[in-house]
């Protein structure tokens, strides 16, 4: 090929800037496109120390790091693109795109997934009264815009990162009144808004209830592209296969950092590097950091959230579709034996996220009742758009693919 | 609820605080910050209702993709709240269900 290599990085987080830094070199030309209105991904609302991280972000706090990541980039010649969201990957590496210009496409040579993971979420009695809401979005009110969620907070969820979030939360000045390690159980109430919580008993007055359940990785625009998936027990589901250059099985789409698997800091940056140079043709120099991108911790196996035998039968599994687990278990009970078959007979994941919240729920609910294990069960199939974008948007790139 | 001062953080950048209207009433708020937070900000808990429940939602993931984070701003339908930047004299309604679209072009 002649000329320049176009190449778009999808996601500004740690393995995203990381990427798109390192294929910036003479002949290739580099956009990094993100959704949030600044580069950084998720770390950009986290103040703690980040552990073991790569040695340029050592002593850096989360949000710190994404600051000295937005520095380096500004010095770079790569387009970054903000407010802008890729919604589709299509055939011959088409990307649509929705940003401040509007809509467009993009068919770069090379395209780097670095979408980061999706927050797990689990239904239980109460879970869609205003006040419910995930540890990024309490982060997000509380480090980003100085709101705190509520004064008196539950948060349920195991782990060091549900510790971690209720340090935050009485850090910002909250007092975290209940503690649950697991959703089963739980029981949730409130006239207009979450008033009160409880298990099997005393209710505990609260006005607000964060989840902190854990991540899984979204490699949605991967699947867009048809790329061969495994499954992976350390993330509980499927992930893309690559290779040791983080290519999937689509020539020149690569998925680097939590996307293709929940990874560490170090880890979301060193594969960062090896697709930056693999996408330019490096392949010694990316093989080279591939040694430190390999360097995967020994991880357990994921450990479910949840019990899907105890969610309620009047609970809304989908809160965007109103879909409750009596409904789906009925599904389930005549015949659906894949997540697929559950969204066509109930509809449960046609909502604007698309299935991404309720696949890890629906999955273990099969599991319960058919014994198909989760390595068994067919993946759901992602379909564009990846997020809400309005019917103009649509029609105008249908007409450009036809 | 503001954090007034965050032990880590520090204290807000200072931003100016502007009027906003929501479902009729006055609030004060922060030019620039997203919807969302002014609304919580305020004690106001509930963004929206369901279409054919009824039921009132808040945000919950707080990425701006879903349907539940969704208001009618400035009399438009189906804005994601978390996304959008506060204006002085913006008017805010609690979406009822799918919102009244006909006053979107
Ligand atoms: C709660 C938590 C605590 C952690 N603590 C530690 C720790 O102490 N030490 C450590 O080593 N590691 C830690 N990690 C892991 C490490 O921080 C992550 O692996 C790393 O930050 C992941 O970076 P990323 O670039 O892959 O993803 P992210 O930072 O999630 O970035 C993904 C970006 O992609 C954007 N995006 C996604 N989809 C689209 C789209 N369709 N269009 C446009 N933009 C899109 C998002 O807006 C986001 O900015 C932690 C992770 C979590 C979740």
């Amino acid at each position: 090929m002649s000329g320049t290599t176009q190449i778009v990085v999808v996601g500004g987080g740690l393995s995203g800037i990381m990427a798109a830094i390192t294929a910036s070199r003479p002949g290739a030309e580099v956009i990094l496109i993100d959704e949030q209105e600044q580069m950084g991904g998720w770390q950009r609302t986290s103040i703690q120390k980040i552990d073991n991280p790569p040695d340029v972000l050592e002593g850096y706090r989360g949000y710190d790091s994404t600051s000295y990541g937005r520095r380096v980039l500004e010095q770079s010649s790569i387009d970054c693109r903000n407010r802008s969201v890729v919604w589709g990957l299509f055939e011959d590496r088409t990307i649509a795109v929705h940003g401040p210009e509007g809509a467009y496409q993009l068919r770069p040579d090379k395209i780097i997934l670095a979408t980061g993971s999706t927050e797990i979420v689990w239904p239980f009695a109460g879970w869609t009264l205003p006040g419910v809401m995930t540890a990024r979005a309490a982060r997000a009110f509380m480090h980003l815009h100085y709101v705190l969620p509520g004064r008196r907070v539950a948060v349920i969820g195991r782990g060091a990162d549900a510790d971690q979030l209720q340090a935050d939360l009485e850090a910002a000045g909250a007092s975290v009144v209940s503690r649950f390690q697991t959703p089963d159980g739980v029981e949730a109430g409130g006239d207009g808004a979450v008033e009160w919580i409880s298990v099997e008993g005393e209710r505990e007055a609260v006005d607000a209830v964060v989840l902190a359940l854990g991540s899984l990785p979204d490699p949605e625009l991967a699947r867009h592209a048809m790329a061969d998936l495994e499954y992976s027990a350390a993330n509980g589901c499927h992930v893309p296969i690559r290779n040791a250059h983080m290519q999937t099985s689509v020539e020149g789409v690569y998925v680097v950092g939590d996307a293709g698997g929940c990874v560490t800091a170090a880890e979301a940056a060193a594969q960062g590097y090896v697709a930056g140079f693999a996408a330019t043709d490096s392949d010694e120099l990316a093989t080279a950091m591939s040694a430190l991108a390999d360097a995967v911790q020994a991880r357990g196996p994921h450990i479910d959230v949840g019990d899907a035998a105890r969610i309620p039968d009047e609970v809304q599994v989908d809160r965007e579709e109103q879909v409750i687990a009596a409904c789906i278990r009925d599904a389930i009970q005549s015949g659906a034996v894949s997540v697929n078959d559950v969204k066509r007979k109930t509809r449960a994941g046609m909502g604007a996220s698309q299935g991404r919240d309720t696949e890890y729920v629906i999955a273990r609910m099969i599991r319960v009742q058919t014994g198909i294990t989760l390595d068994q069960l067919v993946p759901m199939t992602a379909r564009p758009p990846a997020r809400l974008v309005a019917l103009a948007d649509l029609a105008q790139m249908a007409a450009a693919v036809d | 609820m503001r954090i007034s001062k965050h032990p880590i953080l520090g204290v807000r950048p200072a931003g100016s605080a502007v009027s906003i209207t929501v479902d009729g009433e006055p609030i004060t708020a922060f030019e620039g910050e997203p919807v969302a937070a002014a609304l919580l900000a305020a004690g106001l808990r509930a963004v929206r209702t369901m279409p054919e429940t009824g039921e009132p939602r808040g945000v919950f993931t707080g990425v701006g993709r879903s349907t539940e984070e969704l208001g009618t701003v400035d009399g438009e339908a189906n804005v994601q709240l978390m996304r959008t930047p506060v204006r002085d004299g913006m008017v805010v309604d609690t979406q009822q269900g799918l919102g009244d679209w006909g006053e979107s072009s």
